[in-house]
């Protein structure tokens, strides 16, 4: 269902007393809302406020310690304001245009103070939902109501359409392949799948413990299958968590790493820079030395046999050469080539095949019938003769092979020593900030392949316990087969177990298609994003998730992009996902110009109106990214009465929404 | 996930496409149907189980 907001009311709602409003007025062409705000005046509650009405949740939060979290939703100077026993009330609604009709959505929290002076707030939120059924509005609260709004927009899918504009800047920097795999797993909507998968399960195990007839070797196999079932699933939480832990690492490392290469020291920035960049040097080297080294090792298994039978060859070449000689063996001469040319009387020179000619002729052709060996025996001296060229060129070839190797080690070395000089030369600075950033970067660096290593062992693990697994389901059966009484038992565990085999195949290939698709549209809309079109040939997911973005040149320059192209690469990868979800909710974007330069942030003002157009785009901006270029472009999407400036009072406690004036 | 969407689509025809076994079709096209009737809903995890019992049957009643 296609969808628009045309007003949200806030009252009593974190820094918002009383009650605001803004209407938005829905225009296919001038599809940009703005709402101008300084930082900390209420821009991200406004966002959070329209999350919270639709799914109880804030999304975004404050990194300070003046954290959002910590204060009630309901406005604090109206609770201080209460006397005892008197209660309040947070509310947000939010007012939808549908394909079907209106739709309200309103979601109020309740507190108060109570006769002893002390405040209380409601444990859980109340959400009501009034939308058309047929014509007439139907009322619709209680636990079941979420559902309605999940029809909406999944809130599973809420992210890729209420963006945090810093957050999605920082995407592709701190985003680790799990972090790209997860989003695509969301819209990929394969919750519903695993779902249905987990439940088989569960119904599956139900149905063994209910096996009527059983032999002490059922018994042992169903138990066996249980314990290993168990172990399967203590794998999967351990390898779960180690990703966790592995993604929190990826993040503060990425983290770290900006900071050192952001440092107002240019030595420190200088230095994080050379490292970056040799450590995709680094990269790039170990992928090329791996690459060389199957190659070297195909050509030894392909070569070794006939180095070892060397001399086994020859003597077969030598037995040739003497049949050959003595005219034991044919010229390699097809017999129907031969008959053809007697039949004919004519030679392919065209002299007549007479006499001694013809004589010889017809001796050869009776030699050629004697024996297939003989044919193969010609075929296999030509082959030799391959073979030979082979073992003479095999040490010019390996050795070529070992010094490209050696060449590539010899350069991963000394980029791997310098690598350790940097890190000893920052870890000397003397400012302790950077020391301590430093040693936890090194920290943070053994962990991840600490965890890698793990992963590896883990997910071999779980390999072997799910071979045993379908081993023992085989053995089930088998020993169910034995008792007719078991039958009926036996053919729900095979429909369920088959079942859930189709279930895992689905799941691979839809990823696959889903990811695909995501990569194709990645790629349509960056290049429509980019500024700069021809720097960048083409952006790739692999099978792994790795986002890979090719420069003209060949290299991979993710970790190279500027704030402004990371947002465009953020924008670009949101904007594939939302449109594989098939939703069409209103895209909203805190700060979505903030830190990138003015060029990219020209380029994006004229550019993501067009990009979104059909869609309604409310951007929370601050004065500073609402900078003359940015108005000019704007304006051309932007009715008046959708923008919204957000003011604050003196103590900048209280905040209140107004349309802009122009000030 | 909204009925009727890209993604039933998709996931509907990569069953069909990759399974020829009737009753295996129905059953996993009834479970993710009764997925989506019981989404984000909080029903007790013995219900579904009951739910998925009784859909197993019925399907091998249809066989027989």
């Amino acid at each position: 269902m296609k969808y628009a907001i045309s007003s949200i009311s806030l009252t009593n709602y974190r820094q918002y007393s009383g009650t605001q409003v803004l209407d938005f007025k829905i225009d296919k062409t001038k599809n940009v809302s703005l709402i101008l705000g300084k930082n900390g005046a209420g821009k991200s509650n406004l966002l959070n406020a329209i999350t919270w009405c639709l799914y109880g949740i804030e999304i975004h939060k404050t990194k300070d310690s003046y954290d959002s979290s910590g204060m009630p939703v309901i406005n604090t100077s109206a609770l201080k304001k209460l006397k005892n026993n008197q209660s309040i009330t947070a509310e947000v609604i939010i007012h939808l245009i549908t394909d079907s009709g209106p739709w309200i959505i309103k979601r109020t929290l309740e507190g108060g103070k109570s006769a002893l002076g002390d405040f209380y707030f409601d444990e859980a939120s109340k959400l009501t939902v009034i939308h058309p059924v047929y014509g007439q509005d139907k009322i619709d609260k209680g636990d079941d109501t979420q559902i309605l709004i999940n029809n909406l927009l999944p809130e599973a899918l809420k992210n890729f359409f209420f963006i945090d504009g810093e957050q999605l800047r920082e995407f592709f920097k701190v985003s680790t392949p799990e972090n790209i795999a997860k989003a695509i797993d969301i819209v990929s909507q394969l919750e519903l799948v695993y779902k249905a998968a987990d439940h088989l399960s569960k119904v599956e195990n139900n149905f063994r413990k209910s096996v009527k007839n059983t032999t002490p070797q059922l018994e042992r196999v169903q138990r066996n299958i249980e314990l290993a079932q168990k172990s399967s699933e203590q794998l999967k939480d351990t390898v779960k968590q180690i990703e966790r832990q592995k993604e929190k690492d990826h993040e503060e490392i990425a983290r770290v790493k900006e900071y050192l290469k952001t440092h107002s020291s240019t030595v420190i920035a200088t230095l994080e820079k050379e490292r970056q960049s040799l450590e995709t040097d680094i990269r790039k080297l170990k992928e090329q030395i791996g690459k060389k080294e199957s190659q070297r090792n195909s050509y030894l298994v392909e070569i070794a046999p006939f180095i070892y039978l060397k001399k086994e060859i020859e003597q077969t070449y030598k037995i040739i050469e003497e049949k050959v000689e003595k005219g034991e063996l044919p010229p390699r001469i097809k017999e129907t080539f031969l008959k053809e040319l007697l039949e004919k009387g004519h030679c392919i020179c065209g002299n007549e095949l007479v006499g001694n000619a013809r004589k010889t002729l017809e001796e050869y052709s009776k030699k050629v019938t004697l024996s297939e060996l003989s044919e193969i025996s010609i075929v296999g001296k030509t082959t030799i003769e391959d073979i030979f060229s082979n073992i003479k060129e095999f040490p010019a070839t390996i050795d070529s092979l070992n010094d490209e190797i050696d060449d590539f080690k010899e350069q991963l070395e000394k980029k791997e020593r310098r690598l350790e000089l940097i890190s000893d030369e920052i870890k000397e600075y003397n400012v302790a900030e950077i020391r301590r950033n430093e040693e936890r970067r090194e920290e943070l660096s053994r962990l991840i392949a600490k965890n890698e290593q793990l992963l590896i062992l883990h997910n071999g693990e779980l390999n072997a316990c799910d071979v045993t697994i379908k081993d023992l389901k085989s053995e089930e059966e088998k020993e169910l087969s034995k008792d007719k009484k078991n039958h009926s038992l036996k053919e729900k565990l095979t429909l369920v177990q088959s079942s859930l085999k189709v279930l895992a195949n689905t799941e691979k290939i839809i990823k696959t298609k889903i990811r695909k698709q995501v990569e194709k549209n990645l790629n349509n809309n960056f290049k429509t994003l980019i500024r700069k079109k021809t720097a960048f040939s083409s952006i790739s997911i692999n099978e792994t998730y790795d986002v890979i973005v090719h420069h003209v040149d060949g290299y991979n320059v993710i970790n190279d992009l500027s704030a402004g192209e990371y947002l465009i690469l953020g924008l670009s990868f949101m904007s594939a996902l939302m449109t594989i979800s098939g939703f069409q909710a209103p895209v909203i974007i805190d700060t979505p110009l903030g830190k990138i330069d003015d060029e990219h942030r020209e380029y994006i003002t004229t550019e993501l109106p067009k990009f979104l157009e059909g869609k309604q785009l409310i951007l929370l901006v601050t004065p500073t990214e609402y900078d003359n270029n940015v108005k000019a472009n704007l304006n051309k999407y932007l009715l008046k009465d959708n923008f919204y400036q957000i003011t604050e009072n003196i103590d900048q406690t209280e905040s209140k929404v107004g349309r802009y004036d122009g000030n | 996930m909204i009925e009727g969407s890209e993604f039933n689509k998709l996931i509907l025809e990569t069953i069909d496409e990759h399974c020829n076994d009737p009753d295996v079709k129905t059953l996993i096209k009834t479970s993710l149907l009764y997925e989506l009737d019981i989404w984000n809903r909080h029903i007790r995890s013995s219900e579904i189980e009951d739910s998925y019992e009784q859909m197993v049957d019925d399907v091998l009643k249809g066989r027989h």
